[in-house]
C-alpha cells in the first residue's frame, strides 16, 4: 500500500507538487518509486533553465531502464536537490522529504488545475 | 497467449513482479534486482528456468548429427560431460541462430538446453537438418519441455544446499562432487521428490558455482518448495539473472548474438571446432574470421560519474567524433562494481584493451573505457 500524502497535488505520470507561493517543489510518488525499485542514477535539470508543464526535465534510472520525470508546472528551475543525485537511493528511502528532485519558481502561483489531489491518485494506482 | 511454467503460482506466492519473456510469464524480481543480484554473489539463489527448451537427441547417430548442426565438437563429451555450443546459419556470416548446452547422458543420448525465445526455429531448424541427413532413421528428437521443468541453483553455498536436499536420494556420491560441466541422473523414486529422473548438472549462467536441475513438473514443483521454505534459499528473477550474466561477461541471445552475428563477432570462437569437419555456418564462419573488417564484442566500464550505459545506446571512438563506431548490446549499473558496464560491437581493427570509448546518453558523451568482458575476473 504506497503513502499519498493528503497535501499534496499529483500528476498522472506519478510526480508529486508541493506548492509553496511561487515555488514548487517536484518529486516522484511512493508508488512510483516502487514500480521503479532500486534507483541508481538520477539527472536533474540545469539551475535556470525554463520549463514548461509536462516537459521532460528529469532522469532516474533503476538497475534495469531509464524514465523521464515530467515537470507538473511550469517555471524556471531555480534549485535542484543534489544530495539526490550523490546518493539516489535517497527516492526509494524518502520520497516525499528528502529524495525531492528540484524546485521551479512560477510568475504567481503555479497552474495546478491538471493535477490531481491525493483521492484521485489513489484511485489512479488502485491504493 | 503467454505460456506459465509450473512454478507461476509459486512465484506470486513469492510476492514476483510478472513480465514477458521469451513468449512466457516469467518472474523479473522479487525482493528487488539488486539485494537478489547481491544475495547469488555472496550465498545462494534458486532461478526458475523452466522457460528454457529441454530437446533429447537420441539414437546411434545421435552424436554425428550434432556434430554437423553444432559449432564446437561432440566428440570431446564423454557421458556425463556438457558443453557450451552454438547452431549457425551458412549465410549471414555464420549468423546465429541459437546459443545452448549440451550434455551427453550416454552414447545415444544428448540432452540439449535452449533458449526460450528460439525453441521454435531451433527445433524448425535441426528437423530440417536432419531431413537431408543420410542417417535420419537413427536420429529421433524428442521436445522434453512439455513434461519438464528447470531451476538454477547457483552461488557459492549452493553445493552446501545442494547436499542438503539430495543426501537422501543420491547412492552415488553428493552433488558437490559433481565436476564443473558435468551432470549426474539421480532417481528421485520413493524420495520426497515423488518419481521421476532428476538430471543434476554443474553449470549456470551467473558466474557463480552451481547447478542447473531439470526433471518433471511436479518434481521440481517439491524441490522448489524445499529449497524455499525449508532451505530459505532466496528466488531470483530475470532482473538480475541478467545483470549477473553481464558481470560475468556471458552473451544473451538477442543481445550479444542474433541472426546476422557470428560467434567469432560475439568472442566465443572458442566454442567453434572448425578442424573438426563440416557443420552448419562453417564456411560462413570461416569468411568472418579472414574479414579483417569485422566487428568485435568488447567490455565497458564507465570512467566518471555517469548514468548506466544501456542496449543501443552509440559508441564513438574520441569525444568529438560526429559519426558513432558501435553500439552497447547490454548494459547496467554492476550491483557488484558500483559502475556502468557493458558489452558492444565496435570494429575489430579500433578495439584495444585500455583504450577509451564514449557512450552517448541523452545527447551527452560519456568517457568508458575498454576492458575484459568477464567485469569481475581479478587476473587483468
Amino acid at each position: 500500500m504506497s503513502n499519498v500524502p493528503d497535501d499534496l497535488k499529483y500528476a498522472s505520470s506519478h510526480e508529486w507538487v508541493r506548492v509553496s507561493g511561487e515555488t514548487s517543489t517536484v518529486g516522484i510518488t511512493d508508488h512510483a518509486q516502487e514500480e521503479l525499485t532500486d534507483v541508481v542514477f538520477v539527472e536533474l535539470p540545469e539551475v535556470g533553465r525554463v520549463v514548461e508543464a509536462g516537459e521532460a526535465v528529469a532522469v532516474v534510472e533503476s538497475v534495469k531502464t531509464a524514465s523521464d520525470i515530467y515537470s507538473p508546472v511550469a517555471g524556471e528551475i531555480v534549485e535542484v536537490n543534489t544530495r539526490v543525485s550523490e546518493d539516489p537511493s535517497l527516492v526509494n528511502s524518502s520520497p516525499y522529504e528528502d529524495g525531492w528532485f528540484y524546485r521551479v519558481r512560477s510568475a504567481g502561483a503555479p497552474d495546478t488545475s491538471g493535477l490531481m489531489d491525493a483521492a484521485a491518485y489513489r484511485e489512479q494506482i488502485g491504493s | 497467449m503467454l505460456k506459465r511454467t509450473a512454478l507461476y503460482d509459486s512465484h506470486i506466492d513469492a510476492g514476483a513482479r510478472i513480465v514477458e519473456f521469451g513468449g512466457w510469464e516469467m518472474p523479473v524480481q522479487y525482493s528487488g534486482i539488486r539485494p537478489e543480484h547481491l544475495e547469488v554473489r555472496s550465498g545462494v539463489g534458486v532461478f526458475d528456468i523452466s522457460h528454457m527448451g529441454q530437446l533429447m537427441v537420441s539414437g546411434p547417430e545421435s552424436a554425428a548429427f550434432l556434430n554437423r548442426a553444432l559449432t564446437n565438437d561432440i566428440a570431446k563429451l564423454s557421458p556425463g560431460l556438457g558443453q557450451y555450443t552454438l547452431l549457425c546459419h551458412d549465410q549471414n556470416s555464420g549468423g546465429t541462430i541459437d546459443d545452448l548446452y549440451v550434455f551427453c547422458l550416454n552414447p545415444s543420448e544428448y540432452l540439449l538446453i535452449l533458449n526460450a525465445s528460439r525453441f521454435d526455429d531451433d527445433r524448425k531448424f535441426l528437423e530440417g537438418l536432419l531431413a537431408s541427413y543420410p542417417g535420419r532413421a537413427d536420429v529421433t528428437l524428442n521436445n522434453l519441455s512439455s513434461s519438464n521443468s528447470a531451476l538454477a541453483l547457483q552461488g557459492p553455498g549452493s553445493p552446501a544446499i545442494a547436499d542438503a536436499l539430495f543426501g537422501a536420494v543420491i547412492d552415488s556420491g553428493a552433488p558437490s562432487g559433481i565436476p564443473r560441466n558435468h551432470i549426474a541422473a539421480l532417481q528421485a523414486g520413493g524420495s520426497v521428490f515423488g518419481d521421476g529422473t532428476i538430471l543434476l548438472s554443474r553449470t549456470g549462467y551467473t558466474g557463480e558455482d552451481g547447478f542447473e536441475i531439470m526433471a518433471p513438473h511436479s518434481v521440481i514443483q517439491r524441490i522448489w518448495s524445499e529449497l524455499t521454505d525449508r532451505h530459505n534459499v532466496l528466488p531470483i528473477g530475470l532482473g538480475a539473472r541478467d545483470t549477473l550474466r553481464l558481470e560475468a561477461g556471458y552473451p544473451l541471445y538477442g543481445h550479444e548474438l542474433d541472426e546476422k552475428t557470428s560467434p567469432i563477432e560475439a568472442g566465443v570462437k572458442w566454442a567453434v571446432a572448425m578442424d573438426k569437419g563440416d557443420f552448419s555456418g562453417r564456411e560462413s564462419i570461416r569468411a568472418c574470421m579472414d574479414n579483417p573488417d569485422r566487428r568485435m564484442l568488447i567490455g565497458l566500464e564507465m570512467v566518471d560519474k555517469a548514468p548506466p550505459p544501456r542496449q543501443g545506446y552509440a559508441l564513438f571512438s574520441s569525444a568529438d567524433a560526429d559519426e558513432p563506431s558501435g553500439v552497447v548490446t547490454s548494459g547496467t549499473l554492476s550491483p557488484s562494481l558500483g559502475k556502468g558496464i557493458a558489452l558492444g560491437f565496435v570494429p575489430k581493427s579500433d578495439a584495444a584493451v585500455g583504450r577509451n570509448w564514449w557512450v552517448e546518453i541523452r545527447g551527452r558523451k560519456f568517457k568508458a573505457v575498454q576492458c575484459r568482458r568477464s567485469f569481475l575476473s581479478k587476473a587483468g
